[in-house]
């Protein structure tokens, strides 16, 4: 890992945590080039102090030395992170396009995933029922398996089912809000450990950043950058997806939703986005076309007796095991014994509760 | 003169053969019992020294030396009153003539010579029997509880008088030995058959209780969980005389049994209310009573909202719940007390009880959820055999006038089950398909090579631990005894998977 003057520079100046970002670019901005601030110059020191209070200014002013510089670039390879910086040559081209690109992107894991052709986003609501769940992590392994490379966030529900779907095929980033050292939620820290052995975690804010509310619609314009489309599987009116969507569809991305009926709670956000235009899926394929990867042929499964009874008797709606008892006639072990087939084979999931819906 | 007479005392649910000696001579009035007696043994003199003399109109004023041997082990209650009397009646009273070698007395005095009863007399007849000791002399009022064991001469007696007269030559007949009938059904208050819908949670209830296994219903509130437990009493399988005889045992010892009913026939159903302290629950204390668990043995222990009761509550349950057995271990002396009993829980899906209503919205955020389900361990949870989601019962179905299965023919079908499992183990000291080990797994519960693919799909797919592997297994074997089939097929296995929820394992 070697970084060139520039990139130490910005990587420097990103360290220093009680700068904002607008004058960070602003102190760049008016340099020809970031490793200028090496330079300590009158120029240089004018600047700095032209765009930051004089307390500030100081620190910044003074920071520029090899033994401070040694120091921040130690802590970070101790931590395995490499950063790219706006001035790599491997950063991400989508992210130049977002609203304030990242100055520093602080990776963890397999950077070549940032240069993958094909990246897609698909994020939803820490809260939704199991068969969502189901339903994203078998998406998600369809997707990243076709060659897709996954981008989601860190947390519970939907990002953890992405995650969980696409480790296998090791084309997963995750995206976190706070440091690289705070992922937030805690309990999800050995799942982003894999995340780093096996893909990639990237975060705006140097390692040690706590993590803050805000951060999260901020790291969302990352995941929506970086994506070529979004998939919005669960959430509800006010769910922090609905950042990701809307960044998505300024960036003119394709915004995918999965279709709920209207009284569901974590559904709300999914329909009011496929109202307002963005595409309706209900098949892998919808997305792959539209990606143009190739699209993969599953050869169907015909299902007979009582399991087609059963199945379709879901599809109709029938969700509750209870009435499915009732209305397919057979007994409730022979029911208990249809519905376990057809969740091992991949038909239904089941959801929150004694309830089971169709996934197929 | 010295006289000797044998009692029994208990420690748990084991006897200890007590020797009561008394030497009674001329010398200064005085009373002394030496041999480790706690205070009520001591006050022991008191209700001996009325009780004689109002039953002979005389004691004896003179120097009385009572021992109880072996004299290292601390002796309790008040159940020595009969026999330390009887020693100084016979130490000076040369026509009491009855040979009492073989004879174990037992009961509490009162001041005018009448007998009291006591509790914990049904270990104290079956250690008895242990010894080879021929008859035991005991309050009459404990006498229908001591003739369910057959071998030992149980000798009823009402009063001091009556022992006297016994201890003379008069013969008392022997209480007749009580045949062991498993309890009658009456009806039921909560019968399956008011239960309207939940046709999966009852199946479920039925294949938990015919095997034996525990139980979890998770389900918002009023989704009818404690409705469905509280049926339990009524498709419970009767209780085997040796049962009937462990469960007894204990209830006598912790006081509690109905001295007219003698057996406690029925399966105990305990209800510990969340504020239940450990002590409580395990038992020990000052006197090492048994704890709620093991008045639920070889019944139902039900936890009603199980989060609510502490961790520690809860984990002080995986003892009994792997071995059937609590060991109480206090300062005075290490007690095991027996504790297999079928747990059966019931838990909110979250604080707020909506979570997966079809119904109502959850308003609990996900990391409250979390710790909610976090309070039952994943160890507890690996003792549950059977998890299941009870849902809301709608208005529509609550009015319905579907006639509902009774509770009777769900007790014939688990009845059988169970003679089937209990034929089955015959010698392997088991009787129900829950208290299955890896051994009997391998025996008892063979796959066929499908089927075996299809468990190890179902852990890939369904997220299971592999824990939970033998659990489905128990399951599967209770299924196919309801079905009569020897052999754990595939639709027995799938059902059983389908009990399995990994929705609260995570």
């Amino acid at each position: 890992m070697s970084y060139d003057r520039d990139e130490l520079a910005v990587i420097l100046l990103d360290s220093m945590m009680g700068l904002e970002y607008k004058n960070k670019i602003a102190i760049l901005d008016r340099l020809d080039s970031p490793k200028q601030l090496f330079s300590q110059d009158d120029y240089v020191t004018e600047v700095i102090y032209s765009v930051l209070p004089e307390s500030k200014a100081n620190t910044v002013a003074s920071a520029f030395n090899e033994n401070y510089l040694n120091h921040v670039v130690t802590k970070l390879e101790s931590r395995n992170v490499r950063v790219i910086t706006k001035y790599s040559e491997n950063y991400p081209e989508s992210l130049q396009n977002v609203d304030c690109p990242p100055l520093c992107l602080y990776c963890n894991g397999n950077v070549s995933l940032l240069e993958e052709q094909k990246i897609f986003a698909v994020v939803g609501t820490r809260k939704c029922p199991s068969d969502v769940l189901r339903l994203t992590k078998d998406f998600a392994s369809q997707l990243s398996e076709a060659g897709l490379c996954l981008v989601t966030g860190s947390a519970g529900g939907v990002d953890s089912a992405v995650i969980e779907g696409a480790l296998p095929s090791e084309k997963i980033i995750s995206v976190v809000a706070g440091g690289i050292n705070n992922v937030y939620p805690a309990y999800n820290k050995q799942l982003i450990e894999r995340v780093e052995k096996f893909g990639l975690v990237i975060s705006e804010q140097p390692p040690d950043f706590e993590v803050k509310p805000w951060l999260f619609p901020v790291r969302n314009r990352i995941i929506a950058g970086l994506a070529e489309g979004v998939l919005v599987a669960a959430g509800k009116r006010d769910s922090g997806a609905r950042h990701t969507a809307t960044f998505a569809l300024e960036g003119g991305k394709d915004v995918f939703a999965f279709p709920y009926s209207i009284d569901v709670s974590y559904g709300e956000l999914p329909n009011s986005l496929i109202k307002s235009g963005a595409h309706l899926c209900d098949d892998v394929n919808d997305i792959l076309e539209t990606m143009r990867v190739d699209v993969k042929k599953v050869a169907s499964v015909k299902l007979e007796g009582d399991e087609k009874t059963v199945f379709s008797l879901i599809k109709d709606g029938v969700i509750l095991a209870d009435d499915l008892v009732e209305r397919s006639g057979l007994k409730s072990y022979e029911v208990a014994t249809v519905l376990t087939k057809l969740e091992l084979g991949g038909f239904i999931a089941r959801a929150a509760g004694n309830t089971y819906k169709a996934i197929k | 003169m010295v006289s000797k007479a044998k009692s029994i005392a208990l420690y748990g649910l084991e006897g200890i053969l007590i020797e009561v000696e008394a030497d009674v001579f001329k010398g200064e009035e005085r009373f002394d019992i030496v041999g480790l007696p706690d205070t009520a043994v001591k006050e022991s003199k008191e209700r001996v020294h009325s009780a004689i003399k109002n039953t002979t109109g005389n004691f004896p004023y003179t120097t009385i030396t009572v021992n109880l041997a072996p004299a290292d082990v601390k002796k309790e209650g008040a159940y020595l009153d009969l026999p330390i009397a009887v020693t100084i009646l016979r130490a000076v009273n040369n026509k009491l003539i009855r040979d009492i070698g073989s004879t174990v007395f037992i009961g509490e005095l009162s001041l005018e010579g009448r007998l009291r009863p006591i509790s914990g007399i049904l270990p104290i007849v079956l250690f008895a029997k242990k010894q080879g000791l021929k008859r035991i002399v005991l309050p009459s009022e404990n006498a229908k509880e001591a003739s369910l064991v057959s071998g030992v001469e149980i000798i009823p007696v009402g009063s001091l008088k009556e022992v006297i007269e016994y201890l003379s030559g008069a013969d008392i007949d022997p209480y007749p030995f009580t045949q062991f009938n498993p309890a009658e059904h009456g009806e039921y208050v909560n019968d399956l058959k008011y239960v309207k819908g939940q046709a999966v949670a009852k199946r479920a209830l039925e294949v938990a209780v015919s095997g034996g296994h525990n139980m979890i219903m998770v389900g918002a509130p009023g989704s009818g969980k404690t409705m469905l437990a509280k049926c339990i009493p009524s498709i419970i399988p009767d209780m085997t005389f040796d049962e009937a005889l462990e469960t007894t045992a204990i209830y006598s010892v912790y006081g509690t049994l109905d001295k007219s009913e003698g057996v406690i026939s029925k399966r105990p159903f305990v209800t510990p209310h969340h504020t239940s302290t450990n002590v409580a629950m395990v038992g020990g204390g000052a006197n090492s009573k048994p704890g709620l668990v093991s008045l639920a043995h070889n019944g139902v222990l039900y936890l009603d909202e199980m989060p609510e009761y502490t961790r520690q509550t809860l984990e002080c349950l995986r003892q009994p719940l792997e071995d059937g057995v609590i060991t109480v271990a206090r300062a005075k002396a290490t007690i095991k007390y027996p504790a297999d009993f079928m747990l059966v829980a019931s838990m909110n899906p979250c604080p707020c009880g909506n979570y997966g209503s079809t119904t109502a919205e959850c308003k609990c955020t996900d990391t409250q959820i979390r710790k909610y389900k976090a309070k039952i361990s994943g160890p507890l949870l690996d003792r549950i055999d059977i998890q299941i989601h009870v849902d809301n019962v709608l208005y529509d179905d609550l009015v319905k006038e579907n006639l509902e299965e009774s509770s009777e023919a769900v007790r014939k079908r688990v009845n059988k089950a169970r003679l089937i499992q209990r034929e089955r183990f015959l010698g392997e000291g088991i009787t129900c398909n829950a208290q299955m080990r890896e051994k009997h797994l391998i025996k008892y519960c063979s796959l066929s090579k499908e089927d075996e693919q299809l468990l190890k799909r179902s852990f890939e797919v369904l997220g299971f631990s592999a824990r939970a592997r033998s659990r489905i297994l128990k399951v599967a074997r209770t299924i196919a005894d309801l079905d009569y089939s020897d052999n754990i097929e595939t639709k027995h296995l799938l059902e059983a998977i389908g009990y399995r929820n990994s929705d609260i394992d995570k």
